[in-house]
C-alpha cells in the first residue's frame, strides 16, 4: 500500500510540472523531490490573514505566505519577507522589504500590499478576528469607534505611511518594544490588489479566500474544497532565504482527530499534528519512532472569578492549589504529553523563570490542609469547591482527577461543574454568576512574556474573564512595554510576574507539549511551538 | 386516489412549516452566545460582537428573526451560516455525499436483510437462522459508534482492506465501509422483520391451498408468500431512509464523510439556528415523501388497499 501511495504522488507530481513547466528547470540548492505531504487539518474558519487567528487557518496561510520576521528557535525574530524593522524609540517602525517579490498571481509585494491589507483588519465594520492585533497603532480608535453601529469616519489608519515602493512607516500609540515579534503574527501578511474589489473602502472580495494568493513558498492548487481539503504545490518562484523540498501539502480537513489518528496507522496521512489523548497511551508502542514531542505553548489554568466570595482570601487560592499534583495528573491522565506548570508563562521563553509560582504550585497535601483550615476550612468556601469545564473539550478526566486530590487532601467536596460550551463559562462570568473556579487555555499570538501577561492579568486584558485587577500590574506591563531595551522590560514584566504569583488569580496547571506523528514517508518534520509544521525543512524519508 | 394524494400534499405542508416553526423555536432557545460559540475559546472583541449582532439580526426577537428566516426560505435566499458561508452551498455539496452513503446502504439493506430473512424463514431453526438470530441481536445492541470505530480501526487501519476515511479522489469507493456500518442496524431489523413475516405467511391458509394446487415451491414462495409478507418490510425500510440520513451523524463523523450529518451536527455546536432548521426542514421533506410513496406502495402490493 504505501508504494502504491508514493506512485500516485509522484505522477500528482509530474503533473503539476507538465502544467507548470517549471519544474527542474531551475538549479537549487536542494534537488526538489517528488514527495506531496498530506497533513491533518479541521476546517479552518477563514483564509484571509487579519481574520486568521486560529490555528487551522494559520497552518494553511504560513504554506502560502511568508512573513515578515520569523520566530527562530530562540524566538528571536528574524527577517524573512522584511529587509529590515528598525526604530530609533520603539514608537516609529521603519519596514523595509526585500526587493524583488511577486504573489503567485505575479503582482509585486509593495508597501501597500501591507497597507492595504492591515488598513482593512483594523476597519471595525470587516469585524476581522485580528482586528484588536491593530490596536497598538496610531489612528485605530478612529476606525473603531466605542459605538460600533456608527460606520466610522476614517477609513485609513493614521499610524501607516508609505515612504517608497519597498519601504513603509508605523507609527505607535506608545512605544512598544515587542513590536517586531508581533510582526511574526499571521494577521501582519501582506495582501495583493486582487484581495480587494474597493481598497478605497477596505472592503476584501468574500470570495478570495476560496483561493488565497500569497507570496510564500507554496501556492494553491484549485479551491478551498470545504471540509475536504486545502491544495498547495511547490512555488518555484519563491524569493525566501529558503526553499522547499518537498513537491507539495494536502492539507486534509478532517471532524474529528481520532480519525486522523487511523488514516496515519494505515499510513494514508503523512502527519497527524495532534494525537488524540485517548490514543497517547499506545501510541508510542503503535508509531515507534515515528511519535514525536517537542515543546508548545499553550497553557492551562484553573481561575478565581473574583466576585465569588468564597476565594477571596489569598490563603484559600493557595491551598487548593498545593492540594493538587499536577505531576500525577499530566502523568496518569495525559500520559506525560503535557508538563506541569509552575510558573504563569511557559518556563523556555526569554526572560521566563521557572516556578515564579513558588510554593503555591508545590504539591503539598500536609501543609495545604493546614493553611486550608486555618483560613476558614470548608465554611470559608460554602461547604464544597467547584470546578467549572465545557463538556466539549475533553476536559473531565483531569477535572475529577483533581477534584478527588482536593477531596481527599483537603476534606471538602468538591465537585466537577460540567457545562456545554467554553460560551456557556464566559457568559456566566460576564453574568458574575456563581460556578466556582473555571478552567482556560491560552496561548500567546507571538511568544514574548508580554503576551502571556498582559491579556490575562491586566485590568482590561482581552481574557481577563475573572475581573483580577491590580494597579501596579498594570503599571509594570505598561512600562515594560514602554522600555527602551529587551533586558530593561523583561525586568518589568519579570516583577509584574512576580506580584501575579503572590496575588494567585489564577492556579497555573500545565503546558501542552506538541504530540505528533508521522508516516513512513516524510522525514525531518518539525513543528514549531506553535503547533505548526516548519515545511521548509521537510523532506522524503529515505 | 387523486383525492387521497391531494389531502396527503396538504397534510405535508402543514407538518413542513409546523416543524419547521417548532426546529427553529428549539434552536431559537438553545442558542445562548453563537458568536462565542464560534469563536470557541479564543476572546471576542465588543467591537466585533456588535457588527456580527446586527448582520445576523441576533438582537432581534424570536418572532422577528423567523420571519428573516422564512422570508429567505420563501424566496430562495437560505442566507449566510454564521462562518459566512451561504448555507445553500453548504448544503449543495454535502447533500449528494450523504443521499450517495444512504442509498448505498439501503441497497445493502434490501439485498441482504430481505434475502436473508426469507433463508432463515424457509430455513427455521437450522444453523443459519440461529446464528443470524445471535449475529443481529449482538448488532442491535451494539451502539453505532463501537461498531463504527472497531470497524475502521480493524478493516481499516489493521487489515487495510478499506481506507479508513473518506477520501474525496477515492470518492465513492471509500463510502463502502461507512455504508455498511450504517446499513448494519436497519440490516438486522430488516431480516427479523422479513424472517418473522415470512414464516407466518408459510403457514396460512393460502399457502396449503396453493401447494395441494400442485404450485411450484419456488412460485409460491417467490410471489404469493413474498408479496404479502414485503408490506411491513417496505415500511420500515422507506421509514428508514429518511433515518439513514438524519442518523448518519455518527457515520459521517467517524469515517470523516463531509455530508449533512456533519453539516447538521456543526451547526447545533455553533448554535447556528438557520442552518439547523434548513437541514432539518429537507429531512422532514424526505421522510413527507417516502412515507407517502410507502403508503401507495402498499395498493401495489396488497389489492385490498384502496386508498379512497
Amino acid at each position: 500500500m504505501p508504494m502504491r501511495r508514493i506512485n500516485a504522488n509522484g505522477l500528482l507530481a509530474m503533473a503539476a510540472c507538465v502544467v507548470l513547466a517549471s519544474c527542474g528547470g531551475k538549479p537549487q540548492s536542494s534537488a526538489p523531490q517528488a514527495l506531496v505531504v498530506s497533513f491533518g487539518l479541521a476546517e479552518p474558519k477563514h483564509l484571509v490573514p487579519s481574520d486568521c487567528v486560529e490555528e487551522m487557518g494559520s497552518d494553511v496561510l504560513h504554506a502560502l505566505f511568508a512573513p515578515l520576521v520569523e520566530w527562530n528557535d530562540k524566538f528571536v525574530p528574524e527577517e524573512i519577507a522584511a529587509e529590515s524593522v528598525t526604530s530609533p524609540d520603539n514608537k516609529v517602525w521603519t519596514i523595509k522589504l526585500k526587493a524583488g517579490w511577486k504573489f503567485h498571481n505575479g503582482e509585486p509585494v509593495t508597501a501597500d500590499s501591507y497597507i492595504d491589507a492591515w488598513n482593512a483588519g483594523a476597519w471595525g465594520p470587516n469585524a476581522h478576528d485580528g482586528n484588536n492585533l491593530f490596536s497598538k497603532f496610531d489612528g485605530y480608535d478612529e476606525m473603531n469607534p466605542a459605538d460600533a453601529k456608527q460606520v466610522p469616519k476614517v477609513r485609513k489608519l493614521k499610524g501607516l505611511v508609505k515612504v517608497d515602493e519597498l519601504t513603509f512607516v508605523v507609527t505607535l500609540k506608545d512605544p512598544y518594544i515587542n513590536f517586531k515579534s508581533m510582526l511574526g503574527y499571521t494577521v501582519f501578511l501582506p495582501l495583493p490588489k486582487a484581495a480587494f474589489t474597493d481598497v478605497a473602502n477596505n472592503v476584501v472580495d468574500p470570495q478570495f479566500q476560496e483561493a488565497p494568493i500569497g507570496q510564500g513558498p507554496f501556492k494553491m492548487v484549485g479551491k478551498w474544497q470545504h471540509d475536504q481539503l486545502i491544495k498547495v504545490v511547490r512555488n518555484d518562484a519563491y524569493m525566501g532565504p529558503e526553499k522547499p523540498h518537498i513537491a507539495g501539502i494536502d492539507f486534509k480537513i478532517y471532524q474529528t482527530l481520532p480519525t486522523q489518528y487511523q488514516d496515519l496507522l494505515a499510513d494514508q496521512l503523512d502527519i497527524v499534528p495532534q494525537i488524540p489523548t485517548e490514543s497517547l497511551a499506545s501510541a508510542r508502542a503503535d508509531l515507534g519512532d515515528r511519535f514525536k514531542q517537542n515543546m508548545g505553548t499553550t497553557i492551562q489554568i484553573l481561575a478565581f472569578p473574583t466576585y465569588d466570595r468564597h476565594y477571596s482570601k489569598v490563603a484559600i487560592r493557595k491551598a487548593i492549589s498545593m492540594a493538587i499534583d499536577r505531576d500525577e495528573i499530566v502523568h496518569t491522565i495525559f500520559s506525560d504529553a503535557q508538563v506541569s506548570l509552575r510558573g504563569f508563562v511557559p518556563p523556555f521563553l526569554p526572560g521566563s523563570r521557572p516556578n515564579t509560582c513558588g510554593e503555591a504550585c508545590e504539591y503539598n497535601p500536609a501543609k495545604a490542609k493546614a493553611l486550608f483550615d486555618s483560613a476558614g476550612g470548608a465554611a470559608a468556601v460554602g461547604g464544597r469547591v467547584e470546578f467549572a469545564y465545557n463538556v466539549d473539550g475533553g476536559h473531565k478526566p483531569w477535572i475529577d482527577a483533581a477534584c478527588n486530590q482536593i477531596r481527599h487532601n483537603l476534606g471538602v467536596e468538591c465537585l466537577g461543574n460540567p457545562q456545554p460550551k467554553f460560551a456557556d463559562l464566559l457568559r456566566k462570568a460576564k453574568a458574575k454568576e456563581s460556578m466556582g473556579l473555571f478552567r482556560m487555555g491560552w496561548i500567546a499570538d507571538y511568544p514574548v512574556l508580554e503576551d502571556y501577561l498582559e491579556p490575562l492579568y491586566s485590568t482590561h486584558g482581552i481574557s481577563n474573564y475573572y475581573g483580577y485587577s491590580n494597579p501596579e500590574v498594570d503599571k509594570l506591563l505598561a512600562a515594560g512595554d514602554r522600555a527602551p531595551t529587551q533586558a530593561a522590560a523583561l525586568e518589568l514584566y519579570q516583577k509584574a510576574e512576580d506580584i501575579i504569583a503572590r496575588d494567585l488569580p489564577v492556579l497555573p496547571l500545565r503546558y501542552m507539549q506538541n504530540t505528533f506523528g508521522v508516516s513512513t514517508r516524510v522525514a525531518n518534520v518539525e513543528l514549531d511551538p506553535y503547533r505548526r509544521v516548519r515545511w521548509l525543512k521537510v523532506t522524503a524519508a529515505h | 386516489m387523486s383525492a387521497y394524494l391531494l389531502r396527503r400534499l396538504l397534510q405535508g405542508v402543514l407538518t413542513f412549516f409546523g416543524a419547521t416553526f417548532i426546529v427553529y423555536a428549539m434552536m431559537f432557545s438553545i442558542a445562548r452566545d453563537p458568536l462565542q460559540a464560534l469563536a470557541g475559546e479564543r476572546p471576542l472583541l465588543p467591537g466585533q460582537r456588535a457588527q456580527l449582532t446586527a448582520q445576523y439580526h441576533l438582537d432581534k426577537p424570536f418572532i422577528v428573526q423567523y420571519g428573516y428566516y422564512m422570508k429567505g426560505l420563501v424566496t430562495g435566499h437560505l442566507g449566510n451560516s454564521l462562518n459566512g458561508r451561504p448555507i445553500a452551498d453548504m448544503l449543495a455539496e454535502a447533500w449528494p455525499r450523504t443521499i450517495q452513503l444512504a442509498l448505498i446502504a439501503e441497497v445493502i439493506v434490501i439485498l441482504f436483510g430481505i434475502s436473508g430473512g426469507v433463508y432463515a424463514a424457509l430455513r427455521r431453526g437450522r444453523v443459519f437462522d440461529q446464528t443470524s438470530l445471535a449475529l443481529t441481536l449482538v448488532v442491535i445492541g451494539t451502539p453505532v459508534f463501537v461498531i463504527g470505530s472497531v470497524f475502521q480501526s480493524v478493516f481499516g487501519a489493521q487489515l487495510g482492506w478499506f481506507r479508513p476515511s473518506y477520501s474525496a479522489e477515492l470518492g465513492i469507493a471509500t463510502y463502502i465501509l461507512p455504508a455498511i456500518v450504517l446499513a448494519l442496524l436497519s440490516l438486522a431489523t430488516s431480516l427479523r422483520l422479513t424472517r418473522n413475516s415470512v414464516a407466518e405467511n408459510l403457514r396460512a391458509d393460502y399457502v396449503r391451498t396453493a401447494t395441494s394446487k400442485g404450485l411450484a415451491r419456488d412460485r409460491i414462495v417467490g410471489v404469493h408468500v413474498l408479496r404479502n409478507s414485503l408490506i411491513p418490510v417496505i415500511t420500515f425500510i422507506g421509514a428508514d431512509l429518511g433515518a439513514l440520513m438524519g442518523g448518519a451523524i455518527v457515520t459521517e463523523s467517524i469515517y470523516n464523510i463531509p455530508g449533512v450529518g456533519h453539516l447538521l451536527f456543526q451547526g447545533i455546536q455553533l448554535e447556528d439556528g438557520p442552518r439547523v432548521v434548513t437541514i432539518v426542514s429537507l429531512l422532514i421533506l424526505i421522510y413527507l415523501v417516502t412515507t407517502l410513496l410507502v403508503d401507495l406502495l402498499y395498493a401495489v402490493l396488497d389489492p385490498r388497499i384502496r386508498h379512497g
